[in-house]
């Protein structure tokens, strides 16, 4: 069974639409590359299947249940995460106190549970771990805003992971950054994916999602156009007339 | 010890106190900002006043169903301001605080423009406590009110009002649930709003639709800047200063809503930040000195 099936999702803003009939499923262990042109309908992809608007036909089932409509704290207590494709830690808030909020998520529906103090030796502990694995060793104190963009995105993955998922939707992680950087952040993404977490990718990087995902699906206009590997991928002739336009290649 | 004029003047920076740490839980933790907070802090007020003057209820009653009474449409009201942000919603509370305000005005059961008078400073054992002791329970609520303003600050949901604050999408995606923190954050700092508003009426003996309206949710939320926002130490100081300079000088009196905006525009252009916010200059300054007389550092 696939790990997220997504059926025939539609998604208009003001009569423009974003996704039109989209299905896919993302496979239990896998890397998962979603490409396209700018405005192909990626993000707008990830923001339905984390509930921030609702599609407007479709379904969406992690693990086999329907989520599609609900709320983005539900989808992220179920297993979801995801980072930005802008940044987005919480600017003045330390590094710990960034990987806390995602660790709260077990708190939050109790509020008795809420009421404990929340950063308590083990709780610390916890998150360090988090931003060490990500490598992020020092400067633990300090508040996130300043972080040069590469550390923010290790901050943003760090906290994704202290919710403990199954399904990491990253959104262009190498925007950004360094031909190096962008190196060193795959080789985190591929071990996390060792260490079982299946994750969906949104790339502009074309060779960095070749090297890295077995899988890609490519949108354009909102439109499902290819699916397959990556040498399939490159070769397919909707992929490249989307990519370059008609008669390039 | 004090003369009775110096003790109504520290009961009534005492009751700026309560109010602007109440403001400070929606408006600096939670990142609410409130431009009706003296709504909350009238309910209160005409609660603890209609119990007692007409329902006979004691003063120690009527103050706990006044801060009730004020978390409990605090709660109700946050629902039209879950929607808006920023702008939209200091309209919104704007426009909260006018009906409230409007409705102590236009309905004879609130007394209309009269107000509700009679209403007798709370009594202990059958006596009354008098100034000296007003000024004890003042304290006694102000540290109420720190202990729990200190202990939601290290709790999980201190924490989820950071994160609220800093980025809402952001914070739905670590799990939080915005609705209910939100209406968490409206209903605590209403809640205690009334009570500070119970002890206000109990305080004045006498209260009028006017004590309660958008410049006095001004001059609170003024307190709360001035001192800076977000910190516990901030609107106690911004409340103890403020509070006291219209005391202290004759033309600050007069000019009182004058000088407090200027004040607020010559803050958000030097120290957006308050004058004891993280970044303001006093408080770097401290801290550097510190850093200086102990250089090491992990």
């Amino acid at each position: 069974m696939a790990l997220l099936q997504i059926e025939h999702l539609t998604k208009e803003f003001d009569g423009v639409t974003a996704l039109q009939d989209v299905s896919l499923e993302v496979r239990q262990g896998e890397i998962l590359g979603v490409i396209g042109p700018n405005g192909a309908g990626k993000t707008t992809l990830f923001n339905c299947v984390m509930g921030l608007f609702p599609p407007d036909r479709g379904t969406i089932r992690f693990r086999g249940e329907p989520i599609q409509g609900r709320k983005p704290h539900e989808i992220a207590r179920r297993g979801i995460a995801r980072t930005f494709q802008i940044v987005r830690p919480f600017p003045t808030l330390s590094l710990t106190d960034n990987v806390l909020v995602a660790h709260g998520h077990r708190y939050y529906p109790h509020i008795r549970a809420s009421t404990a103090a929340c950063r308590t030796r083990a709780n610390l502990d916890a998150a360090r771990g988090l931003l060490d694995r990500v490598g992020l060793t020092t400067g633990h104190t300090r508040p996130a805003g300043p972080l040069p963009l590469g550390l923010k995105k290790r901050l943003e993955i760090a906290r994704a992971l202290a919710l403990n998922p199954s399904l990491l939707l990253l959104d262009e992680p190498s925007g950004g950054l360094r031909h190096e950087e962008s190196q060193q952040l795959l080789e985190l993404i591929r071990r996390l994916n060792q260490d079982g977490i299946t994750v969906v990718l949104i790339e502009h990087n074309m060779p960095l999602v070749m090297g890295v995902c077995r899988r890609l699906v490519v949108l354009d206009h909102g439109v499902r156009i290819a699916e397959g590997d990556p040498a399939a991928i490159r070769r397919d002739p909707l992929v490249i007339e989307a990519y370059l336009g008609k008669g390039g290649g | 010890m004090f003369s009775g004029y110096l003790t109504t003047v520290l009961i009534t920076i005492g009751i700026y106190v309560i109010l602007a740490l109440s403001l400070n839980m929606i408006t600096g933790y939670a990142g609410q900002i409130s431009l009706g907070h003296a709504a909350f802090m009238g309910i209160g007020a005409y609660t603890s006043a209609l119990l007692y003057t007409k329902a006979g209820f004691g003063f120690w009653p009527a103050f706990l169903c006044a801060g009730f009474v004020a978390g409990l449409v605090g709660a109700v009201l946050a629902i039209p301001c879950l929607r808006v942000r920023e702008d939209f919603l200091a309209i919104t509370t704007m426009g909260i605080n006018f009906v409230v305000e409007a409705t102590f005005l236009y309905v004879p059961f609130f007394g209309a423009g009269m107000g509700i008078g009679g209403i007798n400073p709370p009594s202990l054992f059958g006596q009354e406590i008098g100034k000296p002791g007003f000024l004890l329970l003042i304290l006694g609520v102000i540290l109420a009110v720190v202990g729990v303003d200190r202990w939601l600050a290290r709790s999980w949901i201190g924490l989820a009002w950071a994160a609220i604050r800093e980025d809402e999408e952001a914070a739905g995606a670590m799990g939080i649930d915005i609705v209910r923190f939100k209406v968490l954050a409206f209903t605590l700092g209403s809640a205690v709003a009334g009570l500070a508003g119970s002890l206000y009426a109990h305080f004045l003996t006498f209260i009028m639709p006017a004590n309660f309206g958008f410049g006095q949710s001004i001059v609170i939320l003024s307190m709360v800047v001035f001192g800076g926002i977000g910190t516990l130490r901030g609107p106690i100081l911004g409340a103890i200063v403020l509070g006291a300079l219209p005391e202290i000088s004759r033309p600050a009196m007069e000019y009182r809503t004058l000088l407090y905006g200027v004040l607020l525009l010559l803050l958000m252009r030097f120290q957006p930040e308050g004058i004891l916010g993280e970044g303001s200059l006093l408080i770097r300054g401290w801290k550097t000195r510190r850093r200086s007389a102990a250089p090491v550092e992990s």
